[in-house]
């Protein structure tokens, strides 16, 4: 049951990653590599606003939504003028910033939670609290699961209604022809802004969630394979529309948990495991590049 | 300030005595230079409320930089523009003061000139092919408050009731526009000229009262052309929205029947033209009939014609003295599908498909004439090697080259002038030419010469496109997809010669729509 519960709980984190990121790829049509950054600042604002001030997990996770669709403007400004090819280039830019602020901001001499050292630098931030709501700490991974669930669903209602609005249409119509957008007077810059920091608010969500269970961070959650790992839920199961990416999230969530029930040793499923994500994308991209379930092709 | 008590005078301003137009457009002085050549020259203009405009000059004369302009997709480096659309005018001096260059969110841009009431069409139409056509006309309407993402959410059913009104009107739209049942297809599902009429609403939905059409009739056969031009015609009846057009001279003399004012650029600057002087022109202008009158002009050819499936005529225009029984190219039973829908060839899924089949012979004059989406350019394509086949064969003499890879069939002798994307927008002129080994320049291009290919006008880039294909040696079969599109009348008359010359020499094909059926 608890193993059951471990993978419904990680099943809920990878759709709330994956649908977020679909809200840029899928209908925004930007390829972005930086929402590892994104998902690992909202883990990093919850363990530190956590162990040092004692916040619960609600005012956590609203507050690292703000922080994420705050800096969300270091990908979204650049994206008012950079395109394709180039914007990729520019939210690389913004994950190895992201990364490099998270390993370097440290001082073995300053206290854990000090100006100077805010994250633990490459030792990681360790026995995360468990999340609290309203007084009340989440042990059981029953309780947690029911929590993220709640969670989830209203997030996942929230983009679903974002998304089948006029600003999802907009979305479309930028992601399809901006200049013929913005030739009926929309303003696609604004437009750009909501959705990068929507979209980077809910994976820092995520994060706070991912932090809240894992009880354990580190710099390699913003690694650029993380983002790849992100992009591929989207790959494999389809954007621009909104079962395509809950599908990628749960195959790719099985993947490894299927290689673990053939009792494939741990170092050698580990790359077993990025082979079959490697030949998920290449034959997907090649013969089905809307994925399996989506309506864009990414080209 | 000057640029305000003008355009009051000039609102004030009866013409011919009979009726009063409000001037809603002027522009003053506007200058424009590329890499230091100057396309415009101080261009002055005024334009009137209801008004309609024929937008006219030689290829390269800045026809597109000032439609540009005037649509806020570049701004001019010197001039000023001022629009009195509604009670507030509003206007624009160039060069712009550093406050408005550090302010985000007060550039002379598309967004803002739309918002002030103008709206464009594009050559290539440029509807959003992921929503509907509903959708494509709806989501134009300006104001909308489910666009921000907070009221979506937060002001739900409000917003859910706009936007049922919002699709009432473009249901309403579409039921003027006769396309009731078509509504909910997507772009790619309806023919051209629809899809053009469709683009034209939309810019209307989105508020507009100056718009900028830019090359309507393009590209359409003769029945897309007769819905485009009673959708100008109602546009006219009502004088509401003034319409300024930039139509390729193979078109003008249908525009003509509609312009009242007629624009014309010359050495980068603009001299006007009233309706008497609109007849006048008329006569001097080409119908597209007239390159293919030009070429049968000779009696000394015949001409035979073939009917393909979907409505399709190749006719072919054959010496009368000699015998055509060695084909350089035979298409049988060609397939091409794009997904499951089927672009060339006839039949459904239920039922056996039946291909293309035709065969070119030697030094034969070819013109395709086929009706919009019937896939002319497709099947171009799968015999230059461009676009993959789902069935048939392709020999060209007498050797299978469907599998062959484009710079095979190249090298065999096929060459392919595209409609559109045909040039290396990275080189300059002379580079593209000597990648294509072509020396000496041809004449028709010589102007051209020092330039890049990425500052070319289209109708310049369409001329260096068609000229490289019939400047190649070596080459068996010529084929051009609406060669003519784009090009002035100087061009036209000089590529006609052209063609005419090379009658009886090389294999020759050319794709048009089908609307000069009446000459051949």
């Amino acid at each position: 049951m608890d193993y059951l519960c471990h993978i419904l709980i990680y099943a809920v984190i990878y759709i709330l990653i994956s649908i977020s990121l679909n809200i840029i790829v899928g209908y925004g049509g930007m390829l972005t590599m930086a929402h590892a950054g994104f998902f690992a600042l909202g883990c990093y604002v919850y363990a530190v606003i956590t162990h040092v001030m004692g916040w619960e997990f609600i005012p956590a996770a609203v507050l690292a939504f703000m922080i994420s669709a705050f800096l969300s403007l270091g990908i979204s400004l650049p994206a008012w003028r950079f395109k394709k090819d180039f914007f990729i280039l520019l939210s690389l830019v913004v994950q190895v910033l992201l990364y490099s602020v998270f390993y370097n901001w440290y001082n073995e001499e300053a206290l854990f939670g000090s100006i100077y050292n805010m994250t633990n630098g490459p030792f990681g931030i360790a026995n995360i609290p468990q999340p609290t709501v309203f007084g009340w700490q989440l042990k059981e991974h029953g309780s947690i699961l029911f929590l993220y669930m709640c969670l989830g669903f209203v997030l996942l209602i929230i983009t679903k209604i974002l998304l089948k609005s006029p600003w999802g249409n907009l979305m479309i119509a930028v992601r399809d022809d901006e200049l013929a957008a913005r030739s009926l007077g929309k303003n696609t810059r604004i437009l750009k802004i909501e959705a990068f920091a929507i979209s980077c608010g809910i994976t820092a969500i995520a994060g706070t969630m991912y932090a809240a269970y894992a009880r354990y961070i580190d710099p390699s959650t913003a690694t650029i394979e993380e983002s790849i790992l992100m992009l591929s839920m989207i790959v494999v199961g389809g954007t621009g529309n909104f079962k395509g990416p809950v599908v990628g999230a749960i195959i790719l969530l099985l993947i490894p948990e299927a290689l673990r029930l053939i009792s494939i040793p741990d170092a050698i499923a580990a790359n077993v495991k990025l082979m079959v994500y490697g030949v998920l994308l290449v034959v997907l991209m090649h013969f089905r590049n809307q994925g399996i379930a989506g309506e864009y092709k990414i080209e | 300030m000057k640029i305000a008590l003008q355009a009051e005078q000039a609102i004030s301003i009866v013409f011919k005595g009979k009726m009063e137009k409000r001037i809603i457009l002027v522009a003053e002085n506007i200058v424009k230079s590329f890499d230091g050549n100057k396309i415009l020259k101080g261009i002055n203009l005024t334009l009137q409320q209801g008004e309609f405009v024929l937008l006219r000059g030689d290829n390269g004369s800045g026809k597109t930089t000032l439609l540009n302009i005037l649509t806020g997709n570049l701004e001019p480096d010197s001039g000023k523009i001022m629009f009195a659309l509604d009670k507030d005018s509003e206007h624009f001096v160039f060069p712009n003061s550093w406050l408005s260059n550090i302010n985000p969110f007060n550039h002379f841009t598309p967004e803002r000139l739309s918002r002030e009431g103008v709206g464009r069409t594009w050559q290539e139409i440029r509807l959003f092919q992921s929503l509907n056509l509903r959708e494509n006309v709806s989501i134009a309407t300006p104001g909308q408050i489910g666009e921000n993402p907070f009221w979506a959410l937060f002001r739900y059913r409000s917003v859910r009731k706009q936007s049922n009104s919002v699709l009432k009107a473009a249901k309403a739209m579409f039921s003027k526009l006769g396309l009731e049942e078509r509504q909910g297809s997507h772009p790619d599902k309806i023919s051209l000229g629809q899809a053009k009429r469709v683009a034209m609403a939309r810019a209307i939905q989105a508020g507009a009262q100056v718009l900028y059409l830019d090359e309507p009739l393009s590209g359409l056969d003769s029945n897309g052309i007769k819905e485009v031009m009673g959708f100008l015609e109602d546009l006219r009846s009502k004088a509401i929205v003034s319409v300024v057009i930039v139509e390729h001279v193979l078109n003008v003399s249908h525009i003509m029947t509609l312009a009242d004012t007629i624009w014309t650029i010359t050495e980068g600057k603009i001299t006007c033209g009233d309706e008497e002087e609109t007849k006048q022109q008329n006569s001097f202008h080409i119908h597209g009939a007239d390159v293919l009158v030009k070429l049968t002009e000779d009696s000394t050819y015949k001409i035979v014609n073939q009917d393909l499936p979907g409505g399709a005529v190749l006719t072919r225009l054959r010496r009368e003295d000699s015998t055509y029984t060695e084909p350089i190219l035979e298409v049988r039973d060609l397939t091409v599908r794009r997904g499951n829908r089927l672009v060339i060839g006839e039949g459904s899924t239920s039922e056996a498909v039946k291909g293309v089949s035709f065969e070119l012979f030697k030094e034969e004059f070819i013109l395709l004439q086929a009706p919009n989406g019937w896939g002319k350019t497709t099947l171009l394509e799968a015999i230059a090697g461009i676009t993959s086949i789902s069935g048939g064969t392709i020999r060209m003499n007498g050797e299978a080259i469907e599998s062959l890879p484009v710079w095979e069939r190249v090298n065999k002798g096929i060459q392919y002038a595209q409609a559109r994307d045909h040039t290396f927008r990275g080189l300059s002129v002379n580079e593209a030419l000597n990648l294509s080994r072509i020396k000496p320049t041809p004449q028709a291009v010589a102007s051209l010469e020092g330039k890049n290919c990425a500052d070319l006008s289209g109708g310049e880039q369409q001329k260096l496109a068609v000229w490289s294909v019939l400047s190649t040696e070596h080459v068996k079969i010529i084929m051009m997809d609406e060669p003519f599109s784009a090009l002035d009348e100087v061009s036209v008359s000089k590529l006609a010669s052209k063609v005419k010359e090379m009658l009886g020499k090389k294999t020759i094909l050319i794709a048009v729509p089908n609307k000069i059926e009446k000459v051949v």
